[in-house]
């Protein structure tokens, strides 16, 4: 995690940013809308909410002018996120880590464009079809010491307009390997 | 002598801290016409309701819509806009669905009801080089029901815009954010699955 965020801008302790690699498979018989922009991260107590990939862009570009520049650079190496995948309408398929950019797969594009494309996406699911892609929460980097952590992503049924939560938990000792095996 | 010096010193100091003020979008800025071709025969008239549209979280104050670095020091300064974001892109999407041929009408009779909610409506300004350029974003929900209240079809739309490069950007952030917004309306007429879902 700190491997990617490091070599994106994003430093945790500097920029607040926490990626995680999002799978939502739609198993119920209605068209449904993952709801990323009330979507949340549940620390103890405390809530941190969700940030769209145009404003973790414009906060790496804003704060530090090396990742500015990176963000209009050829690609170099990607890492891991940390991960979760998720059905909706069904059980939790599994949570877990997801090595989600892959440095032979993103060719000459910038860092930038391969933000966007890497974007959960589609957020309209039709029944049996998924959507998956990063999601980014503003994270605090007294949070990254966490005891655990809890994603929880409202989705739409878009027929009946009812509205269920799915929740995913982090395992921190997943979430702590991943640091270490970055560092 | 001393104190007239001083004085014109502080007040070159004020104009250079000022500079000139931050741009704000006006109604007027949104009398642009975006290329739609009609997609609906007079002959076959489709009738939609719009539902005023609604801003997500991410939106924390919708009457502002980008931020500008303005005199000497790049000062960061608020734009601003006369109509908040959603009531924008509802007026919006209304003169480009009746461009397109759509014909408005009340929500029980219409054939379809359109809704949304705006993500994001934004512009600023990033370097360039030696020069510096306006970047803009434009991303809304749009959600098309029949009827009966199913869904037909959905789309996060999206809109980007970036100005040339140039010393001061700041007079293209406004454009630049309408170009966004023109993108995005745009794209909707363009996709394939729309027109087959609004049965075109």
């Amino acid at each position: 995690l700190h491997y990617l965020c490091g070599y994106l801008g994003i430093v945790p302790e500097e920029f607040e940013v926490l990626p995680v690699f999002l799978k939502v498979e739609n198993m119920s018989q209605n068209p449904t809308k993952v709801d990323l922009p009330n979507s949340f991260i549940t620390i103890g107590e405390k809530q941190t909410s969700y940030m769209d990939t145009d404003s973790v862009v414009d906060r790496i570009a804003k704060n530090d002018a090396d990742a500015a520049r990176a963000l209009g650079t050829v690609l170099g190496v990607f890492g891991g996120v940390a991960g979760v995948v998720g059905g909706v309408a069904g059980a939790v398929v599994g949570t877990g880590l997801g090595v989600v950019i892959d440095s032979s797969k993103t060719g000459s594009a910038t860092v930038e464009g391969h933000y966007y494309r890497q974007s959960s996406s589609p957020v309209f699911i039709q029944p049996k079809n998924s959507g998956s892609g990063l999601v980014f929460y503003h994270f605090s980097k007294e949070d990254f010491d966490c005891e655990g952590l809890t994603l929880s992503v409202p989705i739409v049924d878009l027929n009946t307009n009812n509205i269920s939560n799915a929740k995913f938990t982090f395992k921190p000792a997943n979430f702590k390997k991943i640091k270490g095996e970055r560092k | 002598m001393r104190q007239s010096i001083l004085f014109c010193l502080f007040s070159v100091l004020i104009l250079m801290m000022s500079g000139c003020a931050a741009p704000q979008l006006k109604k007027d800025d949104l009398l642009f016409e975006p290329v739609i071709d009609k997609v609906i025969s007079d002959e076959r008239p489709v009738f939609i309701y719009v539902e005023d549209f609604g801003f997500a979280k991410t939106i924390p104050d919708p009457s502002i819509v980008g931020e500008a670095r303005i005199g000497m020091f790049n000062a960061p300064a608020s734009i601003l806009s006369q109509d908040p974001v959603h009531t924008i892109i509802t007026d919006q999407i209304k003169n480009a669905f009746l461009e397109a041929g759509f014909k408005l009408e009340e929500k029980e009779k219409a054939d379809f009801t359109i809704s949304g909610r705006v993500e994001r409506f934004w512009v600023n300004e990033r370097p360039a080089g030696m020069a510096e350029s306006s970047k803009a974003s434009v991303k809304y929900d749009l959600i098309v029901k029949d009827r009966q209240g199913r869904f037909v079809w959905g789309e996060n739309v999206i809109g980007k815009a970036t100005s040339a490069k140039t010393l001061d950007t700041t007079k293209n952030d406004v454009p630049t954010l309408i170009n966004a917004l023109k993108n995005s309306i745009e794209s909707i007429f363009l996709n394939d699955s729309f027109l087959r879902a609004v049965g075109q």
